[in-house]
């Protein structure tokens, strides 16, 4: 692992200004936001972070020779934009700033980031890994990747911080962009602790028969909140997206998918799983939206919550817009509590109630995780949801 | 201290309805009973009472084990002390293996005594011995199990767990009999001085392969008539008609 924490270049000044003006006139978002409803962002002073200057450490795989020699580029993402100016037209292309305060955020005052690049043909065998520190009170990040025609890459970011006995902020970008036939097994895991509002968002897009694979997973922080929007912009294009999470103590969770279906023939299938222990609560939003050019579209989502105690809270708002005439799509949302029969069942057999409760919540996330393509994770994510 | 299970004039009532009214029975160590009895007489009551179900009201009487009244504990504190119930219906539980669920289990009621590769030899071996496939341990507990799998799961259970005080809640509903034959035999090669046994049936068919010591006949939540294995052979031939006038009778 290297590092590539660079923090500064003229052009992303340049860049960072037009972004500014946008953030400063969009109003702080409210409950009553379609895209921030139960959201409480009352608590949230963002004066208190301003002018949001990122302290953020980033290591990532170093790349062998022979990766190097055929074009591949892993480093920090201000370097790239001076190394190679064609990288700006790739910013933003997925999304729209002003869609969202905090993506406005991260394009106003982003310090960090990196930017990944697979040339055509190129197929990365062994993850590539990317470990993001927040050491600060705030970290603002941008990150990039992009793959090209007929390549392939496995990327796994993992998000972490030092607890500052402080608030702490945290607004990331990543993008993702799978050119024709491009596939990309993309794994995002955070893992909080202390007093953290975290704001992190991934757009991808899909061109023609490219294929997109989100697995993420939320852990701790105060509110975390992750939106992930997947663009089909090329026929043929398709993505899965397995979310996980678990929120404890008063944390809040806040997850979101939006997919869009531009093109004909494109497959979409998510399933993000949760459990919420203690006072903890959470918010699923999922909208699938298929205009007129998505036909022929396959799409859907699930999403399932299990409750540990009473005062938990959990809402899960699966939306379908859909104009186009020849289409499957669906969605299917359960909240529910621990069965005591279960309970019953396993403590007959002398699991003390705590321990029967372990086995039942890490069983609930199995099905999920059985489906990750990666050993290394899964593992990875059923150790978080064990602590 | 004493290894008998003593159940002393036991009332239990569920959602306000009673349904023991006064059950008196002792199983001893090494003794295998049955108890018999009609349809909603009150067998799976006990068998739920017994293990600490909290649906089960416990109005008056005591069961005393090892010198415990074990209504005062919860359920994994009685399985540690060596009881073990056979569930009738057992639970689904998705996503814990057979093995990781038992691997856990044995750990709770015999703590630190199995290493992982002991643990994983005396599963082979029990799994063997009842017939059932190696893929079986790493199935999802009860998960799509058939009714005679889910049978087999729980002997399993016990052949693993070797609890001093096992009930069979109807074990042999479910199972066509070939599976009740290896179910039978898998029972039959665990019994020994070791181990009290209540078979709670309501046909005398699980009798023929595993044989009683003594028989208990319960009616309407009480033990009307005790005898020797002779008496299933009565039930076998005559039905429960002749403890109908045990039905009709009140209760007060």
């Amino acid at each position: 692992m290297k590092e590539i924490s660079k923090a500064k270049s003229e052009a992303a000044d340049a860049r960072r200004e037009d972004s500014l003006e946008r953030f400063n006139s969009m109003p702080m978002p409210k409950e009553k936001d379609e895209n921030w409803r139960y959201t409480d962002m009352g608590k949230l002073k963002l004066e208190n972070f301003a002018p949001f200057e990122s302290t953020a450490v980033i290591t990532a795989t170093e790349l062998s020779e022979d990766l190097a020699r055929h074009g591949v580029i892993l480093s920090d993402i201000n370097s790239a934009m001076e190394k190679y100016p064609a990288t700006l037209n790739y910013f933003f292309k997925g999304t729209d700033i002003g869609k969202d305060k905090f993506v406005a955020l991260s394009a106003a005052y982003f310090a960090h980031g990196y930017f990944l690049y697979v040339p055509k043909n190129i197929e990365i065998k062994e993850p590539i890994r990317i470990n993001l520190a927040a050491e600060g009170k705030n970290s603002v990040l941008h990150n990039l990747v992009i793959l090209e025609p007929n390549s392939r890459a496995d990327v796994i970011e993992e998000y972490t911080n030092k607890d500052i006995g402080d608030e702490q902020l945290n607004a990331s970008i990543t993008e993702v962009f799978a050119n024709t036939n491009s596939r990309i097994n993309f794994y995002h895991v955070n893992n909080w602790t202390g007093n953290v509002y975290n704001f992190t968002n991934l757009i991808g897009t899909a061109e023609r028969n490219a294929s997109i694979s989100w697995v993420s997973g939320c852990f701790g922080g105060n509110l975390n909140r992750l939106r992930i929007d997947t663009n089909f912009n090329g026929q043929g294009s398709s993505c899965s997206n397995l979310g996980i999470f678990l929120g404890k103590g008063e944390e809040h969770i806040d997850f979101t998918t939006n997919v869009y279906h531009n093109a004909e023939n494109t497959t979409n299938d998510i399933l993000v799983d949760g459990i919420l222990k203690d006072e903890s609560s959470s918010v699923y939003r999922g909208l699938i939206k298929i205009p007129k050019e998505g036909q022929k579209t396959n799409s859907y989502l699930a999403n399932h919550i299990l409750k540990l105690g009473d005062k938990t809270l959990a809402n899960s708002i699966p939306s379908l817009k859909i104009d186009a005439n020849d289409v499957k799509a669906s969605h299917g949302a359960t909240v529910g509590q621990i069965n005591e029969e279960h309970l019953f069942y396993l403590m007959a057999r002398g699991l003390s109630r705590a321990e029967a409760e372990r086995l039942i919540v890490e069983g609930f996330f199995e099905p999920v995780i059985q489906k990750i393509p990666l050993e290394e994770l899964r593992e990875k994510i059923r150790e978080m949801v064990r602590k | 201290m004493t290894d008998e299970l003593v159940i002393k004039d036991l009332h239990v009532s569920i959602e306000g309805q009673k349904i023991l009214n006064g059950v008196d029975l002792v199983v001893k160590k090494g003794e295998v009973c049955a108890l018999m009895g009609p349809n909603g007489s009150g067998k799976s009551t006990l068998a739920y009472t017994l293990m600490g179900h909290p649906k089960y009201i416990v109005d008056k009487g005591e069961v005393l084990y090892k010198g415990k009244n074990i209504l005062e504990l919860a359920p994994d504190e009685r399985a540690k002390l060596g009881v073990f119930l056979s569930f009738q219906y057992p639970q689904e539980i998705p996503g814990v293996s057979v093995s990781n669920f038992l691997r856990t289990a044995l750990n709770s009621v015999k703590p630190g005594q199995t290493s992982v590769p002991d643990f994983v030899k005396l599963l082979r071996e029990k799994m063997k011995l009842l017939k059932i496939d190696d893929s079986f341990s790493r199935r999802y507990l009860n998960e799509g199990f058939s009714g005679g799998e889910k049978k087999r799961a729980e002997i399993l259970q016990l052949a693993v767990l070797q609890p001093e005080m096992a009930i069979l809640d109807e074990t042999d509903s479910g199972l066509d009999i070939d599976s009740l034959k290896i179910v039978a035999e898998g029972v039959n090669t665990l019994l020994g001085p070791n181990m009290g046994v209540l078979v709670i049936t309501h046909y005398q068919r699980l009798l023929n392969y595993i044989t009683p010591d003594k028989v208990h006949i319960m009616v309407k939540g009480r033990i009307v008539k005790s005898g020797g294995k002779e008496l299933a052979h009565e039930l076998e031939a005559r039905g429960y008609d002749e403890y109908k006038e045990f039905e009709k009778e009140e209760v007060v």
